[in-house]
């Protein structure tokens, strides 16, 4: 039996016919060709696949597409906005919080709304707020110093595009 | 907070190298545009579905798939029938890609199937009919080398595969396949002195018997793979792999396919740390040359969890011997190394690590690899050191408190240095040995007595150091000047570190240009010159030199040209800054945009240079770590309290990246002492095959490490660069748990020491009547 479902993924409405057995997680990969939310475990215990549902973060692959009927869903592909990173994808990118890069959408997804519910925690408070994500390259150590640095409001966010080169000038009477 | 220990005076300033730098690609990483193993897909693609054995040995006496390929949606079915005998080596893992005669180990691959949905082809693994006749089966290395243990091999043995493990480490470990026997697939033996002699001079002697668990790489991502066969007859793959060369070679031997007709593309990896080889790739590519559509496989975090290549466990006994001054004279030590279905385990690596560390006057090692019926064991960051460096540094520990000595003076006076020999005789270069233990000593934890433990809990200190051989083989780049000034890198090697950040920054460096100017490519493997794999550690280690190479080549292309615009000599041209110029007359300049338009109308034709060639030798690279823990001793919960991670990086090209190595080596070093070990029941099956269960540190487990740098010149890197990824998971584990031993007063021998491991422990000390007493009584 197939679904039509509607729902807007990071703000453009979406319609489509799905089969209810398929996952949220599936759904924004293959039908929507967004592959920002990953799959590192399947079952919930590793957070690459969080994305926002209403503004709540969810383990993508543990919801039905079906479930998201009517929802507005944030990925990690709509969190950048006026062509710049949000705070906490500046800070990861400043911090070296990043290394090989797969928990890295899941991490910003989760915290950014974290930090949105919970501007003020303490260090224990915010490890604890982002310990369903799992990290195997970082030791969690830059990704906490970028958190607390958008905690104390000294990020300036990313531009996207690169600045052009600034070109040595030709010598005169060339 | 880096110590410089030496480093030669350079003669011009640097401008990039030695700066901390965020990775190039990190903004794709945070926008989720970097596109890993799993997320390629092609127009018409399959999707592929593993069948996996039940049983943890059996023969496998048929396979009947005329079923399932008769199931809706199925277009092809594999089994190791699909191979040529001549390209299957019995003993290799890597062309084993399906269980043929026999399946040996509980979730060993026996077929694949290719169909139109994942669902289709999972619901056709259950058509397929195998005949198994369960053998007898054996778990336990230790009983697995007795005379009446079940026997794993089958066929007639042959070459042992260990190409895998010579990726990670470039020094022979002269291990000897000496007379194997039953379930010994290999033996190594090292010695110097007379053992017992050295025994004999010892006031004080210690000894333990230490096992490691078999742990995963628990890299996030699963493998995952996706090939091609086109009708051309290219088989085209994206493969996250830390090796794409060697993913191509293996599938063009296995498929009997020219090497230029398999072009793999490595994708971005989520992490690796030497499990990420071939073990998938060759089954999409069977697949789809069978289909003749593209099929993608990727696998789930349980297969990951019982299927993949995990690191070993061990078996280890150490015995040291010292005078009450602190002299060394004898080590003893006999590794049993748990290898699994198939040979290829680090068991020489970790044998040899026994006697790395220190100067040994009289030893005696030994090492067995044993093959027992569970999945065969990889390479994991620094394979079998954590697991050597566990047994041996518990022990100097004890002695070092036996004779009263501070631990770390105990180690420098024993510490090996230039010249030193490893147990197999190879003589060596300047390692930092000694510079680390003495940043260890200058920390201020280290100055810091431990506090009193909360509720009465006590508390504990553990140090210890371990190093890694490292990778140091061949490698090469290109770099072509592009219209306008910039420069554009081509390379081969995996991104697997933030490395391709680093050439970057040799390349500017070299170039003398803003990091701006300069961009990384990884070509695919008919694109790209050849790149070692991204494991021991070597990527950075070699490819600094090439892209500096490289980067010489262009230059002196640019500076032909830019001479001859000149008027001048092309030995008399200056650089820097995107300009040239001659000596004798620096007001007149070319631009580098100026010399990339002039060169391809020159008789130099555009400007393109490469640069290759291998390290003269690898340099070990020296880690430590000290550790202070608490102990609730009512429930066993270890909380860390302090985590120091020093290590000889030789020149730190991008100081933020091996901060960023030091840290998350030590993380995974508490994994390894506290927390991960994949658990059989006695069928041989996996018990804790999901990550709730095989449990990772999350951030709420653990601290911020103090990562310390030190830097001592290497005479065969890139202005002194050494190698850097696997050093620093070898000491945290043994630093941990000899902590824990500290601080309840008793020996412990177990990784990981698990809350349960703990109050088992603590039972036993009350049971025998000893607690909180010198853990080396």
């Amino acid at each position: 039996m197939d679904y039509p479902l509607q729902l807007t993924v990071n703000g453009i409405p979406v319609k489509r016919i799905v089969e209810p057995q398929v996952r949220l997680l599936d759904f924004l990969r293959e039908d929507l060709g967004l592959t920002g939310a990953k799959e590192g475990c399947g079952t919930g215990d590793c957070g690459a696949c969080t994305v926002l549902i209403d503004g709540d973060p969810h383990h993508s692959c543990l919801t039905l597409a079906v479930e998201a009927e009517g929802a507005a869903v944030t990925t990690v592909e709509g969190m950048v906005t006026d062509d710049k990173l949000n705070e906490v994808q500046s800070a990861f990118v400043t911090a070296g919080a990043t290394q090989c890069g797969i928990c890295t959408p899941g991490f910003v997804v989760m915290a950014t709304a974290y930090l949105r519910d919970n501007p003020n925690p303490t260090d224990d408070e915010l490890r604890m707020g982002i310990a369903g994500n799992l990290c195997r390259c970082t030791g969690y150590e830059t990704i906490v110093t970028a958190l607390h640095s958008v905690i104390d409001g000294k990020v300036e966010r990313i531009e996207v595009s690169p600045e052009p080169l600034e070109l040595v000038p030709e010598p005169e009477g060339e | 907070m880096a110590k410089v220990v030496e480093r030669p005076q350079e003669k011009t300033a640097l401008r990039v190298a030695s700066k901390p730098v965020s990775r190039l690609d990190g903004i794709e990483n945070v926008t989720g545009a970097t596109k890993f193993g799993a997320d390629f897909s092609l127009p018409g693609m399959l999707w592929g579905a593993i069948l996996r054995s039940p049983h943890a040995h059996a023969r496998i006496r048929s396979i009947d798939y005329a079923k399932a390929l008769e199931a809706p949606g199925v277009v092809t079915v594999a089994t190791a029938a699909d191979f040529d005998d001549d390209v299957v080596e019995p003993t290799s893992r890597p062309h084993n890609v399906f269980a043929g005669e026999a399946a040996l180990y509980l979730g060993e691959a026996v077929a694949a199937v290719a169909a139109v949905t994942m669902e289709d082809a999972e619901a056709a693994l259950e058509l397929i009919e195998v005949d198994y006749e369960p053998l007898p089966h054996v778990l336990d290395p230790l009983r697995a080398m007795e005379p009446d243990s079940p026997v794993i091999r089958h066929g007639d043995g042959g070459e042992i595969d260990r190409t895998e493990m010579s990726f990670h480490s470039s020094v022979a470990s002269s291990a000897e396949d000496l007379e194997e026997s039953g379930n010994v697939s290999s033996q190594v033996q090292f010695g110097r002195g007379d053992i017992e002699e050295g025994f004999a001079e010892a006031d004080v002697i210690k000894e333990g018997r230490f096992t490691a668990a078999m742990v995963h790489q628990t890299y996030l991502e699963p493998h995952a793979a996706l090939a091609h066969f086109t009708p051309a007859g290219d088989m085209r793959m994206w493969v996250t792999s830390q090796g794409q060369f060697y993913v191509r070679d293996t599938v063009a031997r296995l498929l009997k396919l020219p090497a230029h007709k398999v072009i793999v593309q490595g994708t971005a990896i989520g992490g690796g740390f030497g499990g990420k080889m071939t073990l998938l790739a060759p089954i999409p590519a069977i697949l789809s040359k069978k289909a003749r559509k593209p099929v993608k496989v990727v696998w789930s975090r349980s297969e990951e969890l019982v299927a993949a290549n995990p690191a070993p466990g061990s078996v280890i006994d150490v015995k040291i011997g010292a005078k009450q001054d602190g002299t060394i004279t004898a080590l003893q030590g006999r590794v049993v190394m748990d290898t699994g279905a198939y040979p290829g385990s680090p068991m020489s690596t970790a044998t040899m690590l026994l006697g790395s560390c220190y100067v040994f006057p009289n030893m005696e090692l030994e090492g067995f690899e044993v093959l027992t019926n569970k999945v065969s064991v990889g390479a994991y960051r620094a394979p079998g050191a954590p697991n050597s460096a566990h047994a041996i540094e518990n022990v100097m520990n004890w002695v070092a408190q036996e004779i009263g000595m501070d631990p770390l003076d105990f180690r420098l006076k024993n510490a090996i240095g230039e010249g030193d020999r490893w147990p197999n005789g190879q003589p060596l270069p300047n390692v930092g040995a000694v510079e680390v233990l003495e940043a260890m000593k200058d920390h201020p934890v280290w100055g810091t007595p431990l506090a009193q433990g909360s509720n009465g809990n006590p508390r504990g200190r553990g140090a210890a150091i371990g190093c890694w051989s490292g990778g140091a083989g061949g490698s090469a780049a290109t770099i072509k000047l592009e219209a306008d000034g910039s420069f554009s890198v081509l390379v081969g090697t995996i991104n697997l570190t933030g490395n391709t950040t680093s050439i970057a920054q040799v390349a500017a460096e070299e170039l003398r240009v803003p990091l701006e100017y300069v961009s990384v490519h990884q070509g695919d493997t008919n694109e790209a010159p050849f790149g070692p794999v991204a494991g021991g550690s070597q990527v950075t280690y070699t490819m600094s030199l090439s892209a500096a190479a490289a980067a010489q080549d262009v230059l002196r292309q640019m500076k032909s040209v830019a001479a001859q615009r000149l008027g001048a000599d092309p030995d008399d041209i200056e650089f820097d800054e995107g300009k040239m110029w001659a000596e004798s007359d620096p007001d007149r300049y070319v631009t580098y945009r100026r010399i990339s338009d002039e060169a391809v109308g020159s008789a130099n034709g555009p400007i393109i240079g490469t640069g290759h060639g291998k390290p003269a030798r690898g340099n070990p690279g020296f880690a430590g770590t000290i550790a202070d823990v608490e102990v609730d001793t009512e429930t066993g919960l270890v909380t860390i309290l302090n985590l120091v991670g020093v290590q000889d990086a030789g020149f730190a090209i991008n100081p933020l990246s091996v901060k960023g190595q030091i840290q998350g080596g030590t993380i995974q070093g508490v994994g390894y002492a506290l927390l991960e070990e994949i658990v059989y029941d006695e069928d041989g099956r996996v018990r804790n095959p999901g990550l709730l269960d095989y449990r990772l540190p999350t951030a709420a487990d653990v601290p911020d490490v103090d990562a310390v740098i030190v830097e001592k010149h290497n005479p065969y890197g890139w202005k002194g660069t050494r190698i850097v990824g696997e050093p620093s998971i070898v000491p945290p584990g043994a630093a941990i748990t000899s902590a824990i031993s500290d601080a309840l007063g008793i020996p412990l021998h177990n990784m990981p020491l698990t809350p349960e491991r703990i109050v088992m422990a603590l039972r036993d000390a009350k049971a025998n009547g000893r607690s909180n007493g010198n853990p080396s009584a």
